[in-house]
This record gives C-alpha cells, structure tokens and sequence, in this order.
C-alpha cells in the first residue's frame, strides 16, 4: 500500500536500520550492565528505594537514546517540503509512527528488563511519556530552527516533560518516593495534551520552515554577535602563514572549552546560592568539576581535530594553504592547548574564590577533602590534555569511519574487560587482571607512541628538537607518575599505566602532524 | 593526436603515466599530459571524466598511485609549500571557511602568500562587489565564486589553477571579468590551466586544449590546430547506401542514400583523397566547433 504514513514510516526504518538496532541495543546496555553488576553483587532488590532512583534515571536515558536515534533517523523535514502534502499531514506523519516506535521500544525494554531481572518496574507510563516527550522536543526543534532560541527551546521542552514525568514518582524537590504504577485518566489526559501542543507548534515551526519565513526576533543574538565580533582582529595582519592559521584554530575553535566550563561553573554557582550555600559543598563540587575537566577533553578533541567544513575530511581551501602539514597540525596543537589551559584556569579561579569562602567559614581543604592528594591538581590540567589531544589526532586523520571503529573498539574493549573481571573472575584472580590489563594498556600507549613517533620521523613531520622536547616532557610526567605511585603505594602496573598515559601527553606532537598529512594528502 | 611542444622551456606541469583508482574505479587510466609556460590551457571532460581527479594530484591532495606528477618541477606531495605557495587556485565546490569575514579571509590568506598584492586585492574586492565586512556564510554563491578567484589572483601566481571557474557565475562575470582575468594572466606570461564544460567558454580564452573522458587523454594540441584539423564534410555517393563505408579519419558518420556526412579528423587534402577513394565526392566541407569536435571525440 503506497501512502503517505507507510512511506514516511519505511523512509524512517530504511534511512538508518542499523542505527536504530544500535540505539536500542545501547539504551539497554546501561541498565543491562549496571543491573548485572548489582545481581552479581546481591544487591538487587525491587523493593529497595535506591531501585526507585534507578529506575528513573536510567528510564529517562533509555528514552532519550531512543528519541535522539528515532528523530535522527527521520533525517531533516525540509526534505518532505516539496511534496504534495500539506503542512499538518508532513507534521502528523512525521511524529505519529516516532512516537510509536519510541513508546514501543521503551516498554519493549522495561519488560525485558522486568523478566531479566525480576523487576516490577512500571511499562506503560514511561512508555506513554518517550512518546509525548519526542513530539513536545521535535516541535521545539522546528518551531526555534536555525536560531539561537534552539537551545533554548529544545532544553525548555525537554525539561518541562522531564519534569513531568519525575513528578509522578513523588514530590518534585525531593528523591522519587514511590513508582508510577498507575496510569490515569487525568495522566493520559496531560500526555494528550502535550501531545496536541506538539502537534499544534511542530505544524507552525514545520510551516515557518516551508515558507522560508525567519522567527519573529528582537535581534538580541544578532546585536550580541555583532558586539562579540568586532574588535582589531578583522583588519589584524598577521607576520607568516603560521601566525594566521594560530588565530583561524583559535578563532574558530578555543572559545569552546573555555565556554563550556564558565557555563557548568554559572549553573554551579546559580544552583548553589538557591540552595544551602554551604561553602563545603562549593569547594567540594568543584573538586569534582575539576575531574569532570578531562572528560571535557573528549569535547575538545572532536572540536579541534575535526578540520573540514563538513566533517573529518580537511576542505580543499585549508589542503591548498602553502604550510606543511606539521605547522598545521602544530597550529591545532597550540590552540588546543591554549583552549584547555585557559578553561583549567577558570576553573582554578573559581575553587581558589570557593577555597577563600571555605577558609572565611572556618574551614580548610583537609577538612573538606581528607583523601586529596597533591597531583589531584596538575592532573586536573595533565588530564584533559592527555584526553583532547590523541582523540584530535585522531580525528585529524581524516576519516569518520576509522575514529568509529576506534573509539566503538576501544569502548567495547573496556566493557569487556571490566564485565569479564566483575562477573568471570573471583576477587583474588580480577586482582592479577587488573593489574594485568594496566600494564598492557600502559604498554600499548608507549608502543603506540614510540611507533607514530617513528612513522612521522620517516616522512620529516618532526624536527629532533621536538623530539628532545617531547621525550623530557615524558620523562618529567613519568617521575611525577612515579612519586604519585609512591605516595599510593600503588603496584608497577599501576607505574607502568601511569607512564603509558604520560606517553599519550607528548605522542600528539608526532601523531597530529602524521594524521593531517594523511588527511591532506590522501 | 598530440601536437609539437610550443615552447623550448620546460613544461609548468609533466604528467607521466598517472594512474589512480578509486575501489575498482579507474579515475585516472595512464595520463600523460604536458603544459606548458605561459597561455590558457583547457581542461575539457564531461562530468566524472577525472579532470578533478587530475587538478587535486596536481596540487598534491591525490597522492599517484602509479606514475609521476611534476609542478613547477617539483613533486607537489614532498614539497606542498613550494608548489602551492605559486599557485593560484579556485575549487570546484568553493570551499571557503564560513565563519570569516571577506575582509578577514584576505587578510588570512595574504600571509601565506609573500607576493600578495594588496592593491590589487583591494581592485578585484571592488570590481567583485565583495563587502569587506560580509560574512562569507552570508555569500551568494555567484559572491562565494568571487571571493575564490580573489583569493586566488591576488598573490599572481605562476600558475592559476581553476576547476569549473564558471559554476555559480552570472553570465556578465563570467564573459566579460573571468575571460578578461585569464587573457590578462596569460598576457603577462602566466599559466592558466581551467577545467570547465562550458565548451563554448573554452573554445573562446583557450589557447591549449586537453580532453579527458573515462580517465583517459582523448585528445591533446593547440586551439587553431584542433579545429583546423577537425571538419565536417558531406559525401555524395553514386548508389544510395544503406550503411556508410568506413573511411580513414573518421570520427563519426550519419545520413541516407546517397548523402552521408562525416566528422573527420586529419588534413584536408588527404580526407579528400580518402573520400575519393571510397568513391564519394565532397559537396560540402565545414569547421566544427569545440563542442562538436568534443561529442564525437568521445562519442568514438
């Protein structure tokens, strides 16, 4: 039967098949894990509060996987516009078999998780909510298209029914009290009508994008922009093509990391004055922040190593510039480094204001923080560093499908290895291969880097001043290693990881170098 | 049919039997092609002959899978600043970076280049109609396409490298300013080398002609010697025929009866004799234009 429904529901099946079988198998692949690890530990009780948060939590992931695959699996809706279809059919069809799929998928997932783990977590609420909660974010997509209320919208909309749905757990400002066993008729009422309210803002936002019409705008953003945009260096001339090119990287990609931090510490911030106002509990989540700087890294090293206009393959205008690939990827490197140093320094302004509160407070940082060692903090800024710059190395080579396999390899690797030594091994054998596994990943780090540093050698993308520099920065990180190891009474495997990853600070200096030339050069 | 080199000094660009394939693709099939100093060198091919295939392993984005690839006498892939910082070029999908401003983007690009003129940027900036402080997001693609041969010309490279220049130009750009552009380039003693497939537009600033199809050098030699030696004649014969005999230098042949016309390739007087030979007379002999010559080059 051809018709507008079955189309637009196989183009959604057919764009991204394997996407979809993935996002699914992923949704689940966190309870799955965290689940198992509880049952292997006998810490799996229905009846136990904590389930209520987990469930919730974890609901609420599972949903937004599948939403975000599901919507991205529909492709752009400017495709549908020269169709004989009016607006409201495009609109219709486009959430009602998502919804579907999404609400099917959710209660599909819980009721295999129920039966595995002999759960009783409620299915059709949550169900009923993926549903409402894909048209309410759609709608606020297309409505706030190409603007900069997107985020906005798109964050307003996912609240407000992440909000929702936490309310029917319990009060709002508190920890979920009980599950959402029964739906009723005033619940599917509410989902009804963010439903409708969907459906009435997705036909004017999907209209407003088929006529081309711009989003009625006080101009603020523009305003902003403007004022941000101005300043010396649009006529700034620069002394080479090198000092250029520091300012394109920086220019076009510092401001990220930086941004990222000064957001989560305003955030931070904000929630802390509303809340308590307990100086520990600053100092105390800034220490945390501090860590959560190297999983910024992971942003930073997509941000930077990512060169083309379109995705990892580098744009003809860049390829022709008349610099060699090392000065380019040096360029990249520095601003990388620019980036990462500069939001470190944010977030050590920020503790060293919420030390001084704590120290106003009568306290001070052993109180707060007993178990903290003194290479907590130049790991803070070694970590993020070690992070961002393999993965834009990476990424500079190229090749999306390559920095795929990689990071999907790497990642399944892990998981293995941790599933195999939580649920295969007694505690004295997962002992042995712990320390076991550290010392192959340290040694495969220092392999890696030593085998790079070879290959870009062979091609003269590395001076030996740079490799001077890069190998005392190494031996330098690795006595630092090696006092940190002490002070732990850590293991050698745990030295030797430890040096491995020390290698992976300075490997970039070859790496990024080596994959820019494969990129320009192909 | 390749003609004798113009010139003593030696080629801008050697090609010796480049291959490059792509999966199982052959984009390029055993190229050989010389240009050289100095004119307006055409690069004519139909979409997916290989031309940009054959531009990106000139400016060492392709490395050769096979054979050799010399600019300016250097290998482009070992020394990409020597090469591209003496050539001008402009890409076929005139990939600028967005977030720029036009001046901005000058700006940048001048530092690459120790030859940059500014005077001269500054001209073409205003015989483009670019506005210095435009967003290049904010380009028109006909801008876009401008801003590239801005960006291009202003250092006066030896060697201007410009892949589809027409795509994106309205016809007054692209008739009166490219053409000019060119000429004046070539004038001055530099090289153009321009893929396109507006024939028209070929025929018209080319002094030098290459056509590729299927990856393969079809056809290599001056302007006035391709059309001197490409004709159309039309042959009588003294039965009516049912199929046209072969003849030497033909390309292609259609017609009835007694009346056939043949594209030939070769000289005059030894079509005519041909002709004779197969018993037919000439009653009519014309020129071809480049987009003739071209469909039935490729067509055989």
């Amino acid at each position: 039967m051809r018709s507008i429904p079955w189309v637009m529901s196989w183009a959604m099946l057919r764009r991204s098949p394997w996407g979809l079988v993935g996002a699914l198998l992923g949704a689940n692949l966190l309870p799955v894990f965290l689940l198992s690890a509880l049952r292997s530990a006998g810490g799996v009780d229905p009846n136990d509060p904590a389930m209520i948060i987990i469930h919730v939590v974890l609901s609420q992931i599972t949903a937004f996987v599948l939403a975000a695959a599901l919507f991205g699996s529909q492709g752009p809706v400017s495709g549908l516009f020269c169709f004989p279809a009016s607006t409201a059919t495009i609109v219709t069809w486009r959430l009602l078999p998502a919804m579907a799929l999404a609400a099917a998928a959710v209660g599909g997932s819980t009721l295999a998780i129920n039966a595995l783990y002999g759960m009783d977590w409620p299915v059709l609420g949550p169900a009923l909510t993926v549903a409402a909660a894909l048209a309410l974010v759609q709608a606020a997509f297309w409505l706030t298209y190409e603007t900069w209320w997107m985020f906005v919208g798109v964050g307003a909309a996912g609240a407000l029914i992440g909000t929702w749905h936490k309310a029917q757990y319990g009060p709002l400002s508190a920890m979920p009290t009980h599950y959402w066993r029964t739906v009723t008729a005033a619940d599917v009422a509410q989902l009804l009508g963010f439903a409708a309210l969907a459906w009435a803002g997705a036909v004017i936002g999907v209209g407003r994008l088929r006529r081309g019409d711009r989003i009625p705008s006080l101009g603020l953003a523009a305003w902003f922009l403007g004022v941000a945009d101005r300043g010396p260096l649009a006529s700034r001339r620069f002394r080479s093509g090198e000092a250029a090119h520091d300012w394109c990287e920086w220019r076009r990609k510092g401001w990220v990391m930086p941004a990222i931090v000064l957001l989560y510490m305003t955030f931070g911030v904000f929630g802390w004055l509303l809340g308590d106002r307990d100086s520990r509990e600053l100092v105390n989540g800034l220490i945390a922040g501090g860590g959560a700087l190297t999983l910024l890294g992971l942003l930073g090293g997509l941000v930077f190593g990512v060169s083309g206009a379109n995705g990892f393959p580098i744009g003809q205008f860049l390829a022709t510039r008349p610099i060699t690939s090392g000065r380019m990827a040096w360029s990249v490197l520095r601003a990388l480094a620019r980036s990462v140093l500069t939001a470190w320094l944010i977030w050590l302004v920020a503790l060293l204001i919420a030390l001084a509160a704590l120290w106003t407070d009568g306290f001070d940082l052993r109180q707060v923080q007993p178990s903290l060692a003194w290479w907590h903090f130049p790991l803070t800024l070694i970590g993020p560093w070690i992070v961002s710059a393999p993965i834009a190395s990476l990424c500079l080579a190229g090749s999306e499908k390559r920095f795929s396999q990689t990071i999907c390899a790497v990642t399944g690797v892990l998981i293995a290895g941790l599933a195999y030594g939580t649920f295969a091994l007694s505690d004295e054998a997962r002992q042995v291969f712990q320390q076991l596994s550290a010392a192959l990943v340290g040694v495969a780090c220092l392999g890696g880097t030593a085998a790079v540093t070879v290959l870009a050698r062979r091609r003269k993308l590395v001076d030996t001043p740079v490799l001077i520099a890069a190998a005392c920065t190494w031996l330098l990180l690795t006595g630092g290693v090696l006092l940190a190891t002490a002070d732990l009474g850590a293991a050698w495997p745990m030295t030797i990881l430890g040096s491995g990853l020390a290698a992976l600070a300075v490997a970039p200096a070859a790496a990024a170098p080596l994959a820019l030339s494969l990129n320009r050069t192909r | 049919m390749t003609e004798s080199f113009p010139t003593p000094a030696p080629p801008i660009v050697e090609v010796q039997r480049l291959s490059r394939h792509f999966d199982t693709k052959a984009a390029l099939d055993d190229v050989t092609l010389a240009i050289p100093r100095g004119g307006v060198f055409g690069l004519i091919g139909g979409n997916g002959a290989g031309k940009t295939t054959l531009i990106k392993h000139l400016l060492g984005l392709l490395r050769a899978q096979s054979g050799s690839v010399r600019v300016l006498g250097l290998d482009p892939v070992a020394n990409p600043v020597g090469v591209l910082g003496r050539i001008g070029y402009l890409s076929e999908d005139r990939d600028l970076p967005d977030w720029m401003r036009v001046g901005e983007l000058m700006n940048y690009t001048s530092a690459f280049f120790p030859n940059w003129d500014d005077r001269f940027a500054a001209e073409l900036r205003e015989a483009f109609d670019l506005d210095g402080r435009a967003k290049v997001k904010g380009l028109s693609r006909g801008q876009r396409a401008r801003m590239g041969l801005l960006l291009a010309l202003a250092h006066r490279p030896e060697l201007l490298v410009l892949d589809e220049p027409s795509s994106g130009l309205d016809p007054v750009v692209r008739r009166d300013i490219l053409g000019a552009i060119i000429r004046t380039i070539a004038d001055e003693g530099r090289t153009v080398l321009f893929s396109s497939h507006l024939l028209d537009e070929v025929e018209r600033v080319a002094d030098r002609v290459a056509i590729i199809h299927q990856g393969r050098i079809v056809l290599t030699a001056s302007m006035d010697e391709i059309k001197e030696s490409h004709r159309r004649m039309t042959l009588r014969f003294e039965q009516p025929l049912e199929e046209a005999p072969p003849m030497v230098g033909t390309l292609s042949r259609e017609g009835r009866g007694v009346e056939w016309t043949y594209v030939c390739s070769g000289p005059e007087d030894q079509l005519r004799l041909a002709a004779s030979a197969i018993g037919a007379t000439v009653v009519e002999e014309a020129p071809l234009t480049l987009d003739e010559i071209f469909v039935s080059r490729v067509r055989t």
